[in-house]
């Protein structure tokens, strides 16, 4: 009887810390981080490459150690609350009492560790959001930085497609109007004109000349490239909040469970063997003895 | 005297060893211009022009080449290259005078506004 009294203490504790338990989560995340050593240099690379350098550099983190870890207990305490549950019904009486008091509290550890891991992921994303958010402050220096180059570019190319419109013609007209032999100059720069021709032509169908990034058949700029990055990024912490509202709703019905089996309990200590409480006489029910003189 | 005379052999010594900074923009410029001096020039006969202006287009049109091709301009001299390449018209003699089917005379002259009709219909002012 001891051992059941025990039990119910136990477990309203439980019941009142079961909810609590998600709030203080933030707290209970030890200092477990991930400190980025990747430089701004990666910002280099196509845009699935920077996300395995980056991911690479998460896995050699301590925090990449701790997530792994709370994975694995998570999945023992998995593979253990499954074979509870389908064992329960094998227990009878106070055995039964015990292996439910487990499964409560194997949910409550369950709720926990889910609570810390979500915890530890969300501050993964967040470091790998700042890291998105300084390469695209990074990126937008250099674009601004190269405004200027970008410009001179762009006046520098219309100058020369539309001289390179000319070319053929100028120079026969230069040989039939002059009737003399083309400079040094105008051989070896036409030779190399039609090397470069044949050269940009191979570099444009070449496959490896279009895997970057496109929407819509529209080529996507380093930035939007960065930005839709971000964007997974912010998705999968909107999602981790959602699962932090399953585990929130996880947690009441395991209050609710554990409030049962409290309940459970009780009429398993008070309600034994058929007990009723003794009724005494009143002085109604022998009223007759009075009235009937006769 | 004899510090004037240090002073002066040094900034000579400095002059000679500095690289020559003309780039090829500039050639083009003073090619231009020496071809433009040509066009306006009275002392020289109509066939003399006609024979300096032959061989001056071959020289525009190879200047003319290498400008557009020189990648160094960029970092050199940005903003007179802007400038030139804006105006294509004056810069690009030899190019822009085949894009219309002109000689290069004709082209500048109509560029800068001197059209036969606007000579015949101007008069002598002081």
């Amino acid at each position: 009887m001891k051992k059941v009294i025990k039990i119910s203490m136990a477990l309203s504790i439980l019941a009142a810390t079961s909810l609590t338990s998600l709030a203080s989560l933030p707290a209970m995340a030890n200092e477990t981080g991930w400190t980025p050593t990747i430089s701004e240099k990666i910002l280099i690379l196509p845009p699935k490459h920077l996300e395995t350098a980056i991911e690479q550099d998460f896995d050699r983190s301590p925090l990449a150690s701790e997530l792994g870890s709370i994975e694995q207990t998570i999945n023992s305490q998995v593979s253990f609350l499954s074979q509870l549950q389908s064992d329960l019904d094998l227990y009878e009486g106070e055995q039964q009492l015990e292996a439910r008091h487990q499964l409560i509290s194997g949910k409550r550890d369950y709720i926990q560790l889910m609570g810390e891991q979500i915890q530890l992921k969300k501050k993964r994303l967040e470091v790998k959001l700042a890291i998105y958010d300084k390469l695209l402050r990074k990126s937008k220096r250099s674009a601004y930085e190269n405004s200027q180059s970008a410009q001179f570019d762009e006046v520098h190319s219309a100058v020369a497609n539309r001289a390179a419109t000319v070319d053929s013609s100028l120079r026969d007209d230069l040989f039939t109007s002059t009737m003399m032999p083309e400079t040094k100059f105008a051989g070896a720069y036409a030779e190399n004109q039609s090397a470069i021709s044949q050269l940009v032509e191979a570099i444009e169908n070449h496959p490896s000349n279009h895997v970057g990034q496109s929407i819509d058949g529209e080529p996507v700029s380093r930035e939007e490239e960065l930005r839709l990055s971000m964007q997974d990024i912010q998705s999968e912490l909107a999602i981790l909040s959602m699962e932090e509202d399953v585990l929130g709703h996880m947690a009441k019905l395991v209050s609710l469970d554990a409030q049962a089996f409290a309940d459970d309990l009780n009429d398993f200590q008070y309600g034994m063997d058929g007990f009723e409480p003794k009724t005494y006489d009143s002085p109604a029910n022998n009223l007759q003895l009075f009235i009937n003189q006769s | 005297m004899k510090r004037l005379l240090a002073l002066s052999a040094t900034l000579f010594s400095i002059a000679a060893t500095m690289p020559a900074m003309a780039n090829s923009l500039d050639n083009l410029e003073r090619e231009r211009a020496i071809a433009i001096a040509k066009m306006l020039d009275g002392d020289i006969s109509v066939s003399q022009r006609s024979e300096y202006m032959m061989s001056s287009w071959r020289r525009l049109t190879d200047l003319e080449k290498i400008v557009i091709n020189d990648k160094s301009l960029k970092s050199s001299a940005p903003a007179a290259a802007l400038r030139a390449f804006n105006s294509y018209e004056l810069t690009f003699l030899s190019h822009a005078a085949a894009e219309n089917n002109q000689l290069i005379t004709q082209h500048w002259a109509e560029t800068v506004g001197l059209s036969t009709s606007d000579l015949l219909v101007s008069r002598v002012g002081r």
